[in-house]
């Protein structure tokens, strides 16, 4: 049964379900509803006109959407659970630094308080700190839909900008990080100011070393360079040779930065930064990050 | 309060140089202060506007059908029966868009609702049949002979004398100026350096929106509230435009939210009066959205410039050529008179012998550019004080050195033929403090790779090195810059403040200006120059909070950084004629002369006898009753005495009432993977006169250096090809933060007096963000080895001038 907390809030439909089967109800039942998590995208596109938004599923009532538990198989983070939470809650273990480093220059303190996980992630903004992130450190979507539960990798879950594999009906409830002892990751931005801002670019890096036998296994995720966040295996490849210092990586650095600038080609339009900018920021970026993950891995 | 009647600073004030606190502080906090959209009105109609959508086209045909069906419209009034057009100093602006439109933003309808819901809904059904022309944004290509002409009617308008449209171009305002003989100056220099720069349109991004809520009443008087700089203005244009006496008009001014010359002049105010005469007896109420502030009101800044400078081998700056090109946007008036200031002060603090000005008020398919707190002076300095850096080293010597050997001095000749003085204030001391204060006299370790004489770059980044062999050796790197400054208000001649001050029957004081304290603290500076003059405490002095031209004496308008001065010496007057009152009336009481009396401590003195003002304020009762003189009124009345137009051939005259001076420098840290640069420190050190509260006036100063700090490094209004703005949300128009403020500003002020102004002080409010871009700028040379000469520094520029634009 869908409960409804009906208002009448500027004529808006709101339902406040208790169940994910409500949930996926109500979003079936009105063919134009929308999920609200933290509201901190839906809002605002409601009042700018990008969107209508005449009905409204709450989330917020769901339990067990906002919970972080560490399982066997990785870090299991609720799809509810605000970025503040996060930042938190979250264990400090050996490659999760990643969640952590967007967390602390996501938005602002007032918009981490409300903006939630899942719903930067299922709002696949091209330079979302979660998209970026949660590629590069191989999670796993879960997702909750009329026939039940699935899984699928972070990578295969963005389609283009604002899209996702997510289907009418299907709501993401929860992010699952692999935990690999001796890994690190790090994730690094451009902004333009740095209070409140939106990542110009910005670039996810995960080492385990553990992977792969002699090499190391390595995940670069590039954030607002592309549709949609853009994995580059040749780059993971060239920073999986060799040793993690001194002439071999300075080299593999200029080599991975490179490629950046022959292959990325963001948008002209972007009134962010320029394609130069932005290509010249991705290698100075990964960079920093394999500087930080250098650190971190000790 | 402290105990205020003990504390007497070493010149014997009580009130003035103490930083008492706001008098508006509790209103503001804790949000009872009342701005425009905090004023209800029943049955109140809604605006909203249909606004153009492209940048130049002839009106077709306006079609309304759809749009008056929607429930709760109650009318929808375009620009056709306006019969006159909007302005001051140059009437070409209709006040909504008539034949033409001219921007993209510029409303073209407004639709009258019952609810802004309604509204909304029938603005998206009015539709518009548009005959589109050519359009230009950029200054220099609507100087064109092939441009398409704005305003085909320029010829027509009318104008005031001082002002030089040039009809049958896009020029609306040319302003010349010539000293010396240029020819023979460039002649003479060993050196001769000609470059161009520019400044973007920026948003002034005031945290409150405006807004206006009009009623004319079935008599035919007007009531409008506005958020507003300028009431007496609005009233003045308000009477001429509906050709109605200023008496059955009323300007009513809340508390503003920031108005950096934005609110001033007029915004909203014609056209909420036009759309509100349609519905008389009715109050109508526009107040802009957000995003609407972007391109519904005014912009800022906006200039092209060109300087040619030739010095002697020794470093004597012999000549300068300037051109200066104001995309002043689609209508001129608000900006015509930042064509002349900006002009007249384009070479900045120095005194060159022979100068030539030509400076350009251009019309544009922009929204229209008003005035932006430093009103063209940040413009010119901009270009000066980077030219000047670069002079210096082509010269070899340091730029430090380079500006005192030229800048303005005690009996120094400026553009304007006038002589500065003594108690203009002290340039060379406002340079050698900032340059101390930066570390330019002192070797300061851990920055720079050579401690060298600032100027020289420490760390170079060639330009002709590809990225792809860029790992630089440091990812921060730091530089120091400094930057002179001047600023003179840019007013009109017969700018003149007035101040009433009432007597209270137990001796406490009501004052009323029209000035606005729009942020400033004007509210609290003037109440402690009342309660100085008149000797009490300065919560016996209450301000009318707000203006109204109805109440509240004349004010030409709050802008210029003009309040303390200006209005503060009407307030001082108004009360020296309270004391004068009280004099008269006790003089009569104690049977003595009145020049014998004296006044302290809220009372009237004759040696050990006194008076207290409460037994003066009504007039004096004596015993029996009998009662003489009546309630006691002050009045003050000021205008910057012997100001004229300028001479119609050179451009010079007494321009200019005042001077303010100072230096500003900077310490940065280029980051080189980002192309983020970071002021590490700022310091500003201006020749302030008297200081009245030491905590508003360093606020004023940090606040300007901040704001523009956000001009310098990130923002500018982007325009698409079609001349829409791109970023018109505070989403990609980046303002500073908190977090982004430097870590160390460091204010310092002299407070050499000025004689003719209360109690000493000079204006300051701009002056903090004049020469904060080219500090900055010149610090990123230092520190790369850089010349930037477009604003702004972003990103996108500083990684192409450091990685070179390849690949």
């Amino acid at each position: 049964m869908v409960k409804k907390f009906k208002r009448d809030f500027d004529k808006m439909k709101y339902f406040s379900p208790d169940s994910l089967a409500d949930a996926v109800e109500a979003l079936l039942k009105y063919p134009d509803s929308h999920l609200l998590a933290g509201g901190t995208d839906l809002l605002v596109e409601k009042r700018s006109g990008k969107i209508r938004v005449e009905t409204v599923v709450d989330l917020k009532r769901i339990e067990g959407l906002d919970k972080i538990e560490t399982l066997p198989e990785g870090v299991q983070i609720g799809a509810l659970v605000t970025v503040n939470r996060l930042l938190e809650k979250c264990p400090l273990l050996p490659g999760l630094e990643a969640l952590k480093d967007a967390g602390k220059v996501f938005g602002c303190y007032e918009i981490r308080n409300r903006a939630t996980i899942g719903g930067n992630i299922a709002h696949a903004s091209p330079g979302a700190e979660y998209a970026s992130t949660m590629v590069a450190l191989n999670a796993t979507f879960r997702i909750f839909g009329p026939s039940g539960v699935h899984e699928v990798p972070a990578e295969a879950f963005f389609t283009g900008p604002g899209r996702s594999i997510l289907k009418r009906g299907e709501i993401l409830i929860a992010m699952i990080v692999p935990l690999v002892p001796g890994s690190a990751s790090a994730y690094v931005r451009a902004s333009r100011v740095d209070g409140m801002d939106l990542a110009v670019i910005n670039c996810a890096l995960y080492v385990s070393n553990q992977d792969g036998g002699d090499g190391k296994g390595v995940r670069v995720c590039f954030g607002a360079v592309a549709e949609k966040p853009l994995r580059i295996i040749e780059i993971e490849k060239i920073l999986s040779e060799g040793k993690w210092e001194g002439e071999n990586l300075l080299k593999n650095v200029l080599k991975c930065k490179e490629i950046l600038m022959k292959t990325l080609s963001p948008r002209e339009t972007s009134i962010r930064a320029n394609p130069f900018t932005k290509k010249v920021l991705a290698g100075n970026l990964l960079e920093d990050a394999i500087g930080r993950v250098g650190e971190r891995l000790g | 309060m402290k105990k205020e009647s003990q504390i007497r600073t070493e010149v014997g004030y009580k009130y003035i140089g103490q930083s008492i606190p706001r008098v508006d502080a509790v209103e503001k906090v804790t949000g009872e202060a009342e701005f425009i959209a905090d004023l209800y009105f029943p049955d109140v109609l809604h605006i909203k506007l249909v606004r153009s959508k492209v940048p130049h086209a002839r009106i077709k045909k306006i079609y309304l059908d759809d749009a008056l069906r929607v429930e709760g419209v109650r009318g929808i009034i375009t620009g056709e029966k306006a019969g006159f057009l909007v302005g001051i100093c140059i009437h070409d602006q209709p006040p909504i868009a008539r034949e033409k439109v001219r921007f993209v933003g510029e409303p073209v309808a407004a639709v009258v609702a019952e609810n802004l819901k309604a509204a909304k809904k029938a603005c998206d059904l009015v539709r518009v049949e548009y005959g589109e022309l050519k359009a230009v944004f950029d200054p220099l290509e609507a100087l064109r002979e092939d441009a398409p002409r704005l305003h085909e009617g320029l010829g027509h308008y009318f104008h005031l004398p001082s002002f030089n449209p040039v009809p049958g171009s896009n020029i609306f305002h040319h302003y010349h100026l010539e000293k010396g003989n240029v020819e023979a100056g460039f002649k003479r220099s060993s050196f001769v350096l000609e470059r161009s720069y520019s400044f973007p349109h920026i948003s002034h991004a005031q945290l409150e929106p405006h807004g206006a809520i009009a009623r004319w009443s079935s008599g035919g008087e007007l009531h409008i509230y506005t958020s507003s700089q300028a009431p007496h203005i609005v009233s003045e244009l308000l009477s001429r435009i509906f050709s109605i006496p200023q008496s059955k008009i009323r300007v009513s001014v809340p508390f503003v939210g920031g108005g950096f010359g934005g609110k001033s002049d007029f915004t909203l105010e014609p056209l909420v009066s036009y759309v509100a005469r349609f519905f008389p007896g009715k109050w109508v109420r526009l107040i802009l959205d957000r995003e609407e502030m972007f391109f519904g009101s005014l912009i800022g800044r906006g200039c092209r410039s060109v300087m040619k400078m030739g010095a002697s081998r020794d470093g004597k700056i012999l000549a300068a050529e300037v051109k200066m090109y104001f995309g002043g946007g689609a209508y001129g008036d608000c900006v015509i008179n930042i064509v002349t200031g900006g002009g007249h002060n384009s070479t900045g603090p120095y005194e060159i012998e022979n100068v030539v000005v030509d400076s350009y008020g251009v019309y544009t398919n922009n929204p229209p550019v008003g005035a932006y707190r430093g009103y063209g002076h940040p413009e010119a300095h901009w270009m000066t004080e980077r030219h000047i850096e670069v002079m210096a080293e082509a010269l070899g010597i340091s730029s430090l050195e380079f500006r005192l050997k030229n800048i303005l001095r005690p009996g120094s000749e400026n553009n304007l033929g006038q002589i500065i003085r003594e108690e203009n204030g002290d340039l060379e001391s406002c340079v050698r403090i900032a340059a101390r204060e930066i570390g330019f006299e002192e070797d300061v370790s851990g920055y720079t790779e050579k401690k060298k004489v600032f100027g020289v770059p420490s760390v170079k980044i060639a330009k002709d090195v590809s990225a792809l062999e860029i790992l630089p050796q440091k990812r921060f790197v730091a530089g120091r810059g400094i930057a002179a400054l001047m600023k003179s208000p840019v007013i009109s001649t017969s700018a003149g403040s007035s101040a009433i001050i009432r007597a209270n029957a137990d001796g406490s004081f009501e004052l009323q200006v029209s000035a606005i304290d729009i942020g400033q603290g004007s509210m609290t500076v003037l109440t402690q120059i009342a309660a100085e003059t008149l000797d009490v405490p300065v919560d016996k002095i209450r301000l009318f909070k707000g203006a109204d031209t109805s109440l509240t004496p004349y004010e030409w308008q709050t802008v210029a950084s003009s309040t303390t001065w200006k209005a503060g010496n009407a307030v001082r007057r108004a009360a020296l004629q309270i004391i004068d009152s009280f004099k008269e009336i006790a003089s009569v009481v104690l049977d003595v002369p009145k020049e014998g009396l004296s006044i302290r401590d809220g009372c009237v003195w004759y040696g050990n006898e006194s008076i207290p003002y409460s037994r003066l304020a009504l007039g004096y009762v004596f015993p029996d009753g009998k009662t003489i003189h009546g309630p006691v009124i002050g009045w003050g009345s000021v205008v910057p005495e012997g100001m004229t137009y300028p001479d119609p051939k050179t451009g010079r005259g007494e321009l200019a009432a005042e001077w303010t001076f100072g230096c500003q420098a900077a310490e940065v840290e280029v980051d080189v993977y980002t192309g983020r640069i970071r002021v590490k420190k700022f310091v500003t050190v201006i020749d302030a006169g008297k200081i009245i509260n030491p905590v508003l006036a360093k606020g004023q100063v940090e606040g300007a250096v901040v704001q523009g700090m956000g001009a310098t490094l990130n923002e500018v209004l982007i325009y698409s090809k079609e001349g829409i703005i791109r970023n018109a949300s505070l989403t990609d128009y980046k303002i500073p933060t908190a977090q982004d403020i430097p870590e160390k500003l460091v204010t310092i002020f002299l407070e050499n007096p000025q004689p003719d102004s209360p109690y000493g002080v000079r204006p300051i409010a701009e002056h903090g963000i004049v020469s904060v871009a080219p500090a900055i700028a010149n610090a990123v040379k230092d520190a790369t080895g850089v010349d930037f000469y477009d604003l702004p520094l972003n990103p996108d520029r500083v990684i192409e001038a450091l990685y070179g634009k390849k690949v």
